[in-house]
């Protein structure tokens, strides 16, 4: 009994220590890596909108279509009026994508980015490539990207093609309902 | 200082973690696409191997023998957490290619087994030498295996474009590639152990001759 105390009390000994430590060197960085991942998403969020000047997060919840996740929507300002926005939406593909759209106010796609894809390479991965994803730059959210007239599919990953082209749709009409209230949902 | 050498050199190539002892291969296998990753993956690796072997020894006769594995693991966890946080901060890049594979160096098996089977066992200094022949024999293999596999893979090498596309072979950039290109390593360093071996055992033999010969 009493060398399992000492035991414990030792282990104890140790972790806490460790503790200590860890929290100081994560008290030295915690900025840092909070400074880094704000500006990756503020280039992120740059490449697909870049005629704003700044970007503010939009509040509230969204709905989308089964299988795609709105994982956040930024109001894209420019001088500070909102001129369009900027959705995350992670959704399934022939494996799994995450996609930033951005949206103007007059309903047109401005751009859009992978910040993610899981899907074959050689297939699937021709997704992130321009010539497929710069297809949609331009395109009217009225458009109802029909495979072979708004859209060229990727041949041989059809199912990846009409993943992307979900999470898009699904992605820009979140965009415009948040344009359409004023960045609250 | 010839007893330090002899177990630095060891990690290199004799008891090389990854060609010889073969411990530790899913990370190696999982990085090695790119250059720069292998090189930062060996890089932390070493730095984890050397702060917890040094300080494993150091603490050598504070461990009851009967809780030394919780203790290892939550030293090695701490500096593995450490490099990540530092990689997080500092090299953003580099972390995002590595990914989950710095948080689970915690479980390589090389850490772990050299902590148990030498740092725990041995003083500071030669804690030290083996976590740098260690190390370093890791990182080397790690490089070579991703030089190849970037080479042919992508035809990419520190960002510069070495091979056009139409000559690259993809199948060195998947996992099977990564087999393969680690069973040539692993054999060409077996050939080369062997005829390092055959030149000894030759030397050895010609001396016994001569010795022999001097005695009749």
């Amino acid at each position: 009994m009493k060398q399992m105390i000492k035991l414990g009390l030792i282990l104890a000994l140790f972790t806490s220590v460790a503790c200590v430590s860890l929290a100081l060197v994560s008290n030295f960085t915690s900025g840092a890596i909070e400074r880094a991942a704000q500006k990756e998403l503020n280039e992120g969020l740059r490449t697909v909108f870049a005629d704003a000047d700044a970007f503010s997060p939009a509040q509230g919840t969204f709905t989308a279509a089964a299988g795609v996740t709105i994982d956040a929507v930024y109001m894209a300002e420019k001088g500070g009026t909102v001129i369009g926005s900027v959705v995350q939406a992670t959704g399934s593909t022939y494996d799994k994508a995450t996609i930033l759209v951005g949206i103007t106010s007059n309903k047109t796609i401005t751009s859009i980015q992978f910040l993610s894809l899981t899907d074959t390479p050689g297939f699937g991965q021709k997704a992130a490539e321009p010539a497929f994803k710069d297809q949609f730059t331009g395109k009217s959210a009225d458009d109802n990207f029909a495979l072979g007239d708004d859209i060229d599919a990727i041949s041989g990953s059809t199912i990846t093609t009409k993943g992307v082209i979900a999470i898009i749709s699904s992605a820009v009409e979140s965009g415009l309902a948040a344009i359409h209230n004023g960045g609250s949902n | 200082m010839n007893k330090y050498w002899t177990l630095f050199k060891n990690g290199l190539m004799r008891e090389n973690p990854l060609l010889v002892l073969m411990i530790g291969l899913c990370s190696s296998l999982a990085v090695t696409t790119k250059f720069e990753n292998g090189l930062g993956m060996g890089l932390a690796l070493t730095f984890v191997l050397f702060m917890s072997e040094v300080l494993i020894s150091l603490l050598r006769k504070l461990i009851p023998d009967s809780i030394r594995i919780p203790v290892f693991i939550i030293i090695i966890a701490t500096f593995v957490t450490i490099v990540d946080l530092l990689m997080k901060a500092y090299m953003t890049e580099l972390a995002k290619a590595l990914g989950v594979f710095i948080p689970l160096i915690v479980v390589n098996c090389i850490i772990m087994g050299r902590v148990e089977s030498f740092a725990s066992k041995r003083t500071v200094g030669e804690a030290a030498v083996d976590a740098l022949g260690m190390g370093i024999g890791y990182l080397w293999v790690l490089t070579g295996i991703s030089i190849v596999r970037e080479l042919l893979g992508s035809g990419t090498f520190i960002g510069m474009t070495v091979l056009s596309e139409e000559y690259t072979i993809a199948f060195f950039s998947r996992a099977p590639g990564g087999f393969f290109v680690f069973a040539m390593f692993i054999a060409a360093s077996r050939a080369f152990r062997l005829m390092a071996e055959k030149k000894a055992c030759a030397v050895q033999m010609k001396n016994t001759l001569l010795t022999e010969g001097e005695q009749k």
